[in-house]
């Protein structure tokens, strides 16, 4: 193959990826779609009435079981997870976040997976590496090596894993108010000011999006344009796309600078309203370890142990291979 | 009468050897006083206000002389927490004073800071909400709020610390005119009915007259005017920058010696009962602007508009020409579709239907950086335009994207800082400029590239009167000197009918009115829906039906002086 054209092939199946995972979520969720993760809507089954710190604790079960189990497992954990969801207050609207957001992450992960994994592990887990196209040998030192179905194919299990974590963090934030995930964590004894921070970045994240926006707007206004280039001439399109770059450069100062401006007032206003001014807090709505939360703790114990269990029964975290079994 | 406040000769440095923030102040606040605190910007006010608060010294780093108390309390040696409990401030940007997610818990994050009871945690917030008039918000994510629901919430946040006194730094200045009704009502009940002790920094005097009643004018750092409301409206307010309500300043037109000015129409033609009969039928010599004759500029012919996957229409059928020359003001309700209209014209929007024209082509067939020459758009936050490290580089952007050398964009960036009295900040940041020069340095780095049409939006909010009225007059000197267009949305009558020669006003989307300023007030009277509030002199003048009714203070002079000479009682008398 023409060396030029390798390397662009290469460097677009790199780049690729992740700008169209970020595309995709952006394109089906929307700006709407992302605010509304932070629009927690109160509910009355047992999803809602379980305390934080117990939801805390599946995700993070759910998270390392994964890790050190065998990919199906993970399958398994995400058809449960997504079957919670069912439970939630207006179950399809939380689907239409959820489900792009996994075809997204499994789109992603195998994707990069697929450029990143060495030959030698796949020889190891498969006994073959039949590459479909090897880049350029400088791309190793980044780490990627090529397209091979092998990859691909290591790429979506590790995707299962990656999809379960993600939703079973996502049904924390769906069924608990963050002031009550940050009173639950408090309680733990995590420091006040970590939880703090936490929301207030949160919080500034819409107000930072919607400041983007107008500042590109005010970019265009200002003859700034941000549509594709018109040529084929590699000399502009180069240049269109050195500009496009400052021109991102420049509003993420400007946006730096005025979160910065806004922080020292933050900081003003919570001292204001006595913020650390006692060694401990009380709180508005208390938070109780009923006896459904111990139950639901002993439920994720031993889906612990029965992870740890498989695990040692030869179900560990090695890729399935159909040709192959090892 | 307890005292709430007592303040006697502070004066404040934020520097050793730098100029003081404030000199020598001194005066007293009565428990359940309602002050206005009015000076131009940078004249200290904030300073006095975080010098009462506790905030200098505790927060911000500043050595000050003299004795503030606070109930009998020194700020300087009293712990925030416990005067927090004391007095409740609010800043004027509310997202940066909003910690949570949900209405009900931000309420409840001072009272959890100090560690109270959860009963009276949850009392507190249910009162704190009540006050505010945010009960149906209580579970609502705050980030959805409106402007004037969000900074209600800061005073629900405040008032949950069980303040007796509230300080409010320029609380409206980030807010539309609707959001500002909301905050002055709130803090009108706070008086009326719970005697909270009020002090207020706030520009826009004539619209807290019937709410305040004392004002304290802060200028060159030191308290330049301290007296009952009414009595301050005597002094000449103008010559210190601050805004003279209309009524007040036609008043003492006609008795200058008087103790007392009325503030509303009523009140004026109760203390002249003659004038009415006096004005009633008089011509008045008033120019209009002749009806415009220059080429179609910006056309709308049946522009409808709705967003992506919404149902509604933002614009519906939307027709007007606008011609060379021309100062118009697009006035109407909030969500009225003003800002979308300008929008359309910049070009940041396609009109879902119908067409925009500019100088007769239609706007899919400009191309951006023509764009910039064509129509220069100024937002309604200043900040929200410089994203450049540089003052210079700032008003240099578009014509280096044109691709000028450095050189040339140097000089003609250099003129143009000249003629705003920038040239000195030259390398400095754009963020570090005052408010009112940020602005200006928001039209400068437009108006460079020479724009034929000027779209302002909202030009002076958050601008003392004295210079948003600088950045007005300079643009009306475009208009009649280069003829420029101009566009502006405004939600001021009085600038509106001061420097526009035309009005549109914009309801649900459709253009109900449009015309010369007069007749447009004269419509609005039959039209409350409109939520617009013609100028005082115009209230005044239609209901004492002078022919034709007067829309700038200047145009019913004339009459005053003459009714003041034909009663004859108006011998200056000694002030008193």
């Amino acid at each position: 193959m023409n060396i030029a054209l390798l390397w662009a092939l290469s460097i677009f199946l790199i780049v690729a990826g992740p700008f169209l995972t970020i595309y995709l979520i952006w394109k089906i969720i929307g700006f709407r779609g992302y605010m509304s993760l932070f629009q927690f809507v109160e509910g009355k089954s047992f999803l809602y009435r379980l305390d934080p710190r117990v939801k805390i604790l599946l995700a993070i079960i759910i998270t390392t079981v994964s890790a050190f189990t065998i990919w199906w497992i993970s399958g398994i954990f995400l058809i449960a997870m997504l079957s919670l969801y069912f439970f939630t207050v207006e179950p399809m609207s939380k689907y239409r976040i959820v489900v792009p957001l996994t075809i997204a992450t499994f789109l992603g992960t195998a994707w990069n997976e697929a450029f990143f994994t060495t030959p030698s592990l796949l020889v190891e887990l498969f006994g073959a590496d039949n590459f479909l196209l090897l880049f350029p040998s400088q791309f190793q030192l980044i780490g990627a090596y090529g397209l091979s179905f092998q990859g691909f194919f290591y790429g979506l299990q590790i995707a299962f894993r990656a999809a379960a974590a993600i939703t079973s963090g996502f049904l924390l934030v769906f069924t608990s108010s963050p002031a009550d995930i940050l009173r639950s964590l408090e309680k733990s004894k995590v420091p006040i000011e970590l939880g703090f921070a936490l929301i207030v970045a949160v919080i500034a994240i819409p107000k930072i999006l919607e400041s983007s926006m107008t500042i590109l707007d005010a970019m265009r206004v200002r003859g700034f344009d941000f549509g594709p280039a018109k040529s084929r001439n590699p000399k502009v399109l180069l240049s269109k796309f050195y500009q496009q770059l400052k021109a991102v450069l420049m509003a993420t100062a400007s946006i730096i600078i005025w979160t910065l401006k806004g922080a020292e007032n933050i900081a003003i206003s919570a001292d204001l309203r006595g913020f650390r001014a006692s060694k401990y807090r009380t709180y508005y709505r208390e938070i109780k370890f009923g006896r459904q939360d111990w139950f639901a703790t002993l439920l994720l114990i031993l889906l612990f142990a029965i992870g740890v269990y498989l695990s040692g029964a030869g179900y560990g975290p090695l890729a399935y291979n159909p040709r192959h079994r090892r | 009468m307890t005292k709430a406040i007592e303040v006697s000769g502070v004066s404040v440095r934020y520097n050793v050897n730098g100029e003081p923030a404030l000199k020598d102040v001194s005066f007293d606040i009565d428990e359940g006083e309602f002050v206005l605190l009015v000076g131009r910007t940078g004249s200290g006010k904030s300073t006095l206000l975080n010098t009462i608060n506790g905030v200098i010294p505790h927060i911000i780093n500043a050595q000050s002389e003299g004795s503030v108390r606070v109930y009998g309390k020194d700020p300087k040696t009293t712990p925030l927490k416990d005067l927090s409990q004391i007095i409740g401030t609010v800043y004027q940007t509310p997202e940066d004073q909003i910690f949570s997610l949900i209405v009900e818990d931000d309420v409840a994050f001072g009272p959890e800071n100090l560690a109270l009871p959860s009963d009276e945690i949850r009392k507190r917030v249910d009162d704190a909400i009540g006050l505010v008039n945010l009960q149906g918000k209580k579970r609502f994510p705050t980030f959805l709020l409106s402007g004037g629901q969000k900074q209600r919430l800061v005073i629900a946040d405040a008032l949950a610390m069980r303040p007796k006194i509230m300080i409010l730094d320029e609380p409206t200045s980030m807010l539309d005119s609707l959001g500002t009704s909301e905050v002055f009502s709130t803090l009108k009940k706070l008086r009326d009915e719970y005697g909270m002790t009020i002090i207020m920094a706030e520009h826009k005097v004539e619209r807290v007259l019937g709410l305040v009643d004392r004002l304290i004018l802060i200028h060159d750092r030191t308290v330049a005017i301290d007296k009952p409301i009414r009595q301050a409206l005597m002094e000449d307010l103008n010559s210190y920058g601050i805004e003279e309500p209309q009524i007040s300043f036609l008043y003492k037109k006609i008795d200058p010696g008087a103790s007392m000015a009325p503030i509303t129409v009523d009140e004026f033609l109760e203390k002249e009962a003659g004038f009415a009969s006096f004005a009633s039928g008089r011509h008045l010599q008033v120019e209009d602007a002749l009806p415009p004759s220059g080429d179609p500029v910006v056309e709308f012919k049946d522009v409808s508009f709705m967003y992506e996957k919404s149902k509604n229409y933002v614009l519906e059928k939307m027709n007007f020409v606008i011609k060379k020359g021309e100062y118009v003001s697009v006035v109407g309700p909030n969500g009225s579709g003003k800002t979308t209209a300008l929008r359309l014209i910049a070009g940041l929007q396609k009109p879902t239907l119908g067409d925009v024209r500019l100088m007769g082509i239609s706007v899919s067939k400009i191309k951006r950086l023509d764009y910039s020459s064509l129509v220069g758009y100024v937002f309604q936050d200043p900040d929200q335009m410089l994203f450049n490290s540089t003052v210079l580089a700032e008003v240099e952007f578009t014509l280096r994207l044109r691709g000028m050398g450095k050189k040339e964009a140097d000089k003609i960036a250099e003129g143009v800082l000249d003629l705003f009295s920038l040239r000195s900040y030259r390398d400095e940041n754009p963020h570090r400029l005052s408010v009112g020069q940020r602005r200006l340095l928001s039209l400068a780095a437009v108006l460079v590239n020479k724009p034929k049409i000027l779209l302002l939006d909202e030009p002076t909010r958050g601008l003392d009167w004295r210079t948003g009225e600088e950045v007005l007059d300079f643009v009306g000197q475009l208009v009649r000197e280069q003829g420029e267009t101009v566009i502006t949305v405004s939600h001021n009558m009085k600038q509106a009918s001061d420097h526009s020669s035309r009005m549109i006003v914009f309801y649900n989307g459709s253009v109900v009115a449009d015309g010369d300023p007069r007749s447009v007030f004269s419509l609005s009277l039959e039209h409350p829906e409109w939520s617009l509030v013609p100028p005082q002199v115009f209230q005044l003048s239609a209901r004492v039906k002078t022919e034709p009714a007067a829309i700038k203070v200047d145009e019913i002079e004339p009459l005053l002086q003459e009714y003041r000479s034909y009663s004859g009682h108006r011998t200056p008398r000694r002030p008193s």
